[in-house]
């Protein structure tokens, strides 16, 4: 592999000049750092090679080609660019959380990119959120996972649109919680996704009827042309009474999107406090067989080995219950403890901030510096702020840890991502440095 | 290398140094022309500042060496503009809701030195503004007449406890309610409902007032603020619109032998004589090319362009004000819009400078541009009346505190 | 695995009264890594030595009692016990306006000992993160709110945890505190209804008994401090004129915007128990707290619980510390500071000979979000150590 690589490099140096005058070419080398891949073990004194905005290579050894920039990292951390999955950046801030939302309306129609304040998330490393709509009951909508690279319209924010269908469970519309709240909102959920597979049903066999009738008429066609023209006209009596074109069911964008819900193209992500609200989400996945994420997920730790079973992951909620917007009752039993007991179960694990405000995504990594003081393994930590909301909403392939062929997202800090000293210097999206801190003055 | 850090220390050195002896600077400004509005206007006029005041202002003044010069040479400077209502840069309620008389309201204890609204007077050229309570209430409190600069109220103000708020009319009335089928559950369930209650209620303050004075068992904040005012020592502004209004204040005032200055006015070019017969100095505005909204509550339906010309043809004191509405026109176009309309120039830029700092009583420091007086300096683009002119500069006690953006 | 979990759970809980019993005689010494004694600089390799619930002496070469009880905290840090200065811990539970008498503006007579509850489970919480002592105050929707009350985290009968029933009196001049439905609905009108109670105050006597004034004249005299609820520039500067005005003994909490106005907080001595600082504060906002240690006024952090967990006065020392706060100054804020500031330094807030037991073991510099608390001690007692898996 590596010869091959020597191969290609060398093919590429040949060609520098004229890819040097085109956009995107850049190659870049972050050196002599200790380099956290997050998928790997850490490596001392390594390099990140940049190309056309991809990892090209992360090693000891890497063979870093003439021409290329450098960025010194001796004595610095070298990291993915941190992932918040349960942000509200981008999302108009001062406005009234709405209470009830749609599965067919998209986050993405909401965005503001010139949000005040997202140069300071990034300017602590954040480099991806998932942001869903904000609804606290029922169905809220479609999320998606950004990218804070200053884009100036809201689609060139979007890495992945679509990435969960956002719903709650337990609270209820005006923002109480109840027994009777619970039972509800457990029922609706069951009710609708009932009715989509009626939806579905109807489609599917609509589009079988539409089939069997194309292929008829097909058929019909064919025999008139044989018979000649003079039979044109029985012909065509004829068929008002045998075949008639199937009725289009009339097309819902709700159901259409959890239709692919059920057809576990994309994941249903559930809100759920209360541990019998995360069982009835279990629940839910079971019978319906869709793809389920759990957010939030404040009382986990009661269950967290059935939620492990499932192999259901889980974004967890904030470690500290600062300003919750959700009625007291829901938080009653959080425990700082959940994400770090949750993982050591085995379950799949991502932090999240839960923020009301958008700037909370900043401190994503001092929010999993506090899962690590409450019992979270480090290096679970670490990745439940990387690589694990990566993999959960389906952007693995592109973000979330320095590996060859990922998008070149990545962070420089001047110490170990945990502690308080350590200060971002440089943060890089698709290889481009979108932030670098001034020398104080 | 070694030698340009030194070089570059020294220069810190000598910065530091510098802005140590910044109070000992003096300014000097080169304008086209200089409008000082207690005398002449003078061309090509240069305007000394020394320690926060004017320390010289004519057409052959020498400009000391080392003096920092800001060339105006195209522009007109003239005394910063002195708005007798100003755009209030508080935060929160203007009025203690819970009563209708509240005398001893101080709305010094509101002033927010973080308010937007703060540039926006810099902006408009106003150096010196009075800030009243707001008119919710029947006697609303005190104002205080500040500089919009400071970074808290204390620094701010000039004159506190400057004059006391009386509003006549219905705005009292708003708000004012009584349940249909509930017992009262808030302050709210109260008088007045009507006008004619307004007037009974501020008669019987002063009654009162003139009770306690004769004798009292406790002193009482309040009453001590009404006696002032009967007695004359605190000038009394009463918020009249309609006229109707303006003559129940000035019925009032009679019988209680009182002076007062009128607030509003909008009605005044209905009753100009009774006006002028009072010597009443008027404080008109805020000031709207249209009428507000027709309610009972704006009493703004029969408001008239002509209203400060015909006031001032008729010899009564006129002062133009921004009616404290940040919305509403500011104090040049107000100026402006009022000589369109009928008000003489040099009575209309007066308005607007000298005749607001008399009746505010801080003539002796602001208003006009002599020595001695506050260097509050208003740089413009051109004439103060001509619409096209910018406000350019702003300097309060001597210092630039505004510039517009090249 | 259960197991684990299961001993995670009641780890904290606390050991019933009965425990509490006089033990005067049992010895524990600390073999510390690093102890941060705050009022006497840091000790490496040193020891803690602990008998009757009092510090009996710390440092370097200690004479170790045979039947002491070792607690082997060589590679980890010893600090005083975290003081939440500005809390509403353990007072309601589901509803804020457990702490808010909003129907009358004046409720001096008012204790905020009252409304505790020292079984909550939220101090447990606080105390597996740290925080030992905290000051209960209510809340800031009051221009006087009651009586605050200093209390322990430990549980137990009440002349265990309870340190003061009334510290002082809250006052509040932020903004939470104006009404559109009763007095009062502006600042001017709550400024002047404060200085028409603090001047009835002053001419005071016993003989017409009020309980109401009769605190606020305790607070005329200086007997008690008051603490002043204020945020905003105009409400610090609100808060610091009636201050001078009626010459009290006083603290302003909240102080977001009080760097702002620090000349005044210096010249006046007036210390300020900060924050909360948010995960979601800006950066210009996170720079103050810096900037009034910088100047000199004496910094304590408030957690305003429940609007954040106790335990997030080290999440706003953190923050702090990351832009511009020393460490030093972060330290001395979460320990001796607020002890100082509450008048309990005799007691808290240091490691030094006759001072109480209250310590924390961290694994590591406890301003690192990611160090975490290996052992709790109040009174000499240990009330958590944390489960190693």
């Amino acid at each position: 592999m590596t010869e091959v690589k020597s191969v290609c490099l060398g093919g590429i140096f040949l060609l520098f000049p004229l890819l040097a005058a085109s956009a995107g070419a850049e190659r870049i080398a972050i050196r002599g750092g200790t380099i956290l891949p997050v998928s790997s073990n850490p490596i001392s004194n390594g390099t990140v090679l940049i190309e056309n905005g991809k990892i090209l290579a992360v090693g000891a050894d890497v063979v870093v080609p003439g021409g290329a920039r450098e960025i010194d990292a001796r004595g610095k951390f070298i990291l993915p660019g941190f992932m918040d999955a349960q942000s509200c950046l981008y999302m108009v801030d001062g406005e009234p959380r709405l209470l009830q939302g749609e599965p067919d309306w998209n986050v993405t129609d909401g965005l503001d990119p010139f949000i005040e304040g997202w140069e300071e998330v990034l300017a602590q490393g954040v480099t991806a959120v998932y942001v869903a709509p904000p609804a606290k009951s029922g169905i809220a909508g479609r999320g998606a996972v950004l990218r804070l690279n200053g884009a100036r319209t809201p689609a060139k924010l979007v890495l992945k649109a679509d990435a969960a269908v956002k719903a709650n469970l337990g609270v209820s519309l005006n923002n109480q919680s109840s027994s009777l709240a619970r039972l509800n909102d457990y029922a609706d959920l069951r009710e609708t996704l009932i009715e989509t597979q009626a939806y579905m049903q109807r489609k599917r066999r609509y589009e079988q009827d539409l089939a069997e009738y194309e292929k008829k008429k097909g058929e019909t066609g064919k025999e008139d042309k044989k018979e000649g023209k003079k039979e044109d006209i029985a012909a065509k009596e004829k068929k008002p009474q045998d075949l008639k074109r199937p009725d289009k069911p009339a097309t819902d964008p709700a159901h259409e999107i959890l239709g692919k819900v059920l057809d576990r193209k994309i994941p249903l992500e559930i809100t759920a406090h209360r541990m019998q609200d995360i069982l009835n989400a279990l629940r839910l996945a079971e019978e319906f067989q869709f793809s389920l994420i759990l957010d939030e997920c404040t009382e986990g730790y009661l269950v967290a080995e059935e939620i492990a079973r499932r192999k259901v992951p889980v974004i967890a909620g904030p470690v500290s219950t600062s300003f919750a917007e959700v009625p007291q009752v829901e938080y009653r039993n959080h425990d700082p403890r959940n994400a770090g007991i949750l993982s050591a179960k085995g379950v799949q694990t991502a932090i999240g901030v839960g923020g009301r405000d958008g700037l909370s995504s900043k401190f994503i990594v001092t929010a999993a510096g506090l899962a690590v003081a409450n019992g979270m393994d480090k290096d679970a930590a670490l990745r439940a702020v990387t690589l694990t909301p990566a993999e959960i909403l389906g952007v693995a392939d592109r973000i979330g840890s320095l590996d060859a062929g990922k998008d070149a997202d990545i962070v420089v800090m001047t110490g170990p991502p945990f502690d308080t000293a350590s200060q971002v210097v440089t943060v890089l999206i698709e290889g481009k440095v979108v932030y670098e801190r001034k020398p104080s003055p | 290398m070694r030698i340009h850090r030194v070089l570059l220390i020294l220069l810190l050195i000598s910065a530091v140094a510098a802005s140590a002896a910044a109070q000992d600077q003096v300014v000097a400004i080169k304008a086209g022309k200089v409008l000082p509005v207690s005398g002449e206007p003078i061309d090509k006029g240069v305007i000394l500042i020394k320690g926060g005041k004017i320390a010289g202002i004519g057409p052959n003044v020498t400009i000391p060496e080392g003096a920092t010069v800001i060339d105006a040479a195209s522009g007109v400077a003239m005394p910063g503009l002195v708005d007798a209502r100003g755009v209030r840069p508080i935060r929160g309620e203007l009025n203690e809701q819970s009563d209708e008389m509240t005398p001893a309201f101080h709305v010094s204890l509101a002033i927010d030195p973080k308010s937007k609204l703060l540039k926006h007077n810099l902006q408009s050229g106003v150096t010196t503004l009075y800030v009243s309570p707001g008119g919710e209430n029947i006697i609303s409190g005190l104002g205080a007449v500040l500089k919009p600069v400071g970074k808290t109220a204390t620094e701010m103000i000039v004159k506190d406890d400057a004059a006391l708020h009386i509003t006549m009319g219905s705005d009292s009335t708003y708000g004012n309610d009584i349940p249909w089928n509930s017992p009262p559950t808030n302050f709210y369930y109260r008088r007045p409902g009507t006008t004619m209650a307004v007037a009974w209620m501020l008669r019987k303050s002063f009654f009162d007032a003139q009770k306690y004075a004769e004798a009292h068992k406790q002193p009482n904040p309040a009453m001590e603020v009404l006696v002032t005012a009967l007695k004359g020592g605190i000038p009394i502004r009463m918020a009249a619109r309609r006229a109707i209004d303006i003559r129940t204040a000035f019925r009032i005032a009679d019988e209680y032998g009182l002076k007062i200055i009128l607030d509003e006015c909008t009605e005044g070019y209905k009753v100009p004589e009774l006006i002028a017969s009072k010597q009443t100095t008027v404080v008109l505005g805020p000031f709207y090319y249209y009428p507000h909204t027709f309610n009972q509550y704006s009493e703004g339906r029969e408001c008239n362009w002509n209203n400060a010309g015909i006031l001032a043809k008729a010899g009564v004191k006129v002062v133009l004000s921004c009616g404290a509405d940040p919305d509403a026109a500011d104090l040049l176009t107000v100026a402006t819009f009022a000589v369109r309309h009928g008000m003489p120039a040099d009575l209309a830029i007066k308005a607007i400078t000298v005749t607001p700092a008399e009746l505010l009583g801080v003539a002796d420091r602001v208003g006009t541009l002599a020595e001695g007086k506050d260097a509050d300096i208003l740089i413009l683009s051109g004439e103060p009346l001509a619409s096209t002119s910018r406000v350019q500069r702003v300097l309060v006690n001597g210092r630039t505190v505004y510039q517009a953006e090249q | 695995m259960k197991r684990i979990l299961v001993l995670l759970l009641i780890s904290p809980m606390l050991p019933p009264a009965s425990a509490w019993a006089a033990d005067g005689g049992q010895v524990i010494a600390i073999r510390a890594g690093r102890i941060v004694t705050v009022a006497g600089g840091i000790i490496e390799n040193g020891i803690v030595l602990v008998r009757g619930g009092k510090i009996e002496d710390v440092g370097k070469d200690l004479q170790v009692p045979g039947d002491a009880q070792v607690i082997d905290a060589s590679k980890q840090t010893v600090v005083p016990g975290f003081i939440d200065a500005h809390s509403h811990l353990g007072l309601s539970l589901d509803a804020l306006s457990e702490i808010d008498e909003t129907v009358q503006p004046i409720a001096a007579e008012m204790q905020v000992i009252d409304a505790f509850d020292p079984t909550a489970d939220a101090l447990a919480k606080a105390v597996r993160c740290g925080v030992t002592t905290a000051m209960l105050a209510p809340g800031s929707r009051n221009p006087v709110g009651g009586q605050t009350a200093i209390v322990k985290l430990s549980g137990g009968s009440p002349d265990r945890w309870l340190l003061r029933q009334t510290a002082g009196v809250k006052l509040s001049v932020a903004g939470d505190v104006l009404m559109h439905d009763r007095k009062p609905t502006s600042m001017p009108g709550l400024i002047t209804m404060l200085r028409e109670r603090l001047d009835s105050a002053k001419s005071y006597t016993a003989a017409k008994f009020d309980p109401s004034t009769e605190v606020l004249s305790r607070l005329v005299q200086r007997a008690i401090p008051a603490y002043v609820q204020a945020q905003t520039v105009d409400e610090v500067s609100a808060a610091t004129n009636l201050i001078s005005q009626y010459n009290l003994q006083a603290v302003i909490t909240g102080g977001d915007q009080a760097d702002e106005v620090v000349e005044t907080l210096v010249q006046q001595k007036v210390p300020v128990i900060y924050g909360p600082l948010l995960l979601y504060s800006k950066d210009k906002d996170l720079k103050r707290p810096a900037k009034l240690a910088g100047a000199g006024v004496k910094l304590a952090f408030s957690s305003c619980s429940p609007r954040t967990c106790a335990a997030d006065i080290r999440t706003s020392a953190i923050l702090a510390v990351r832009y511009g706060l020393s460490r030093d100054e972060a330290m001395k804020a979460l320990t001796l500071n607020a002890a100082e500031i509450l008048g309990v330094a005799d007691r808290l807030g240091s490691i030094q000979k006759g001072r109480d037991a209250d310590l924390v073991i961290f694994d590591a510099d406890p301003l690192d979000a990611s160090s975490r608390v290996e052992t709790v001690i109040i009174d000499g007692k240990v009330v958590y150590q944390r489960e190693r898996t």
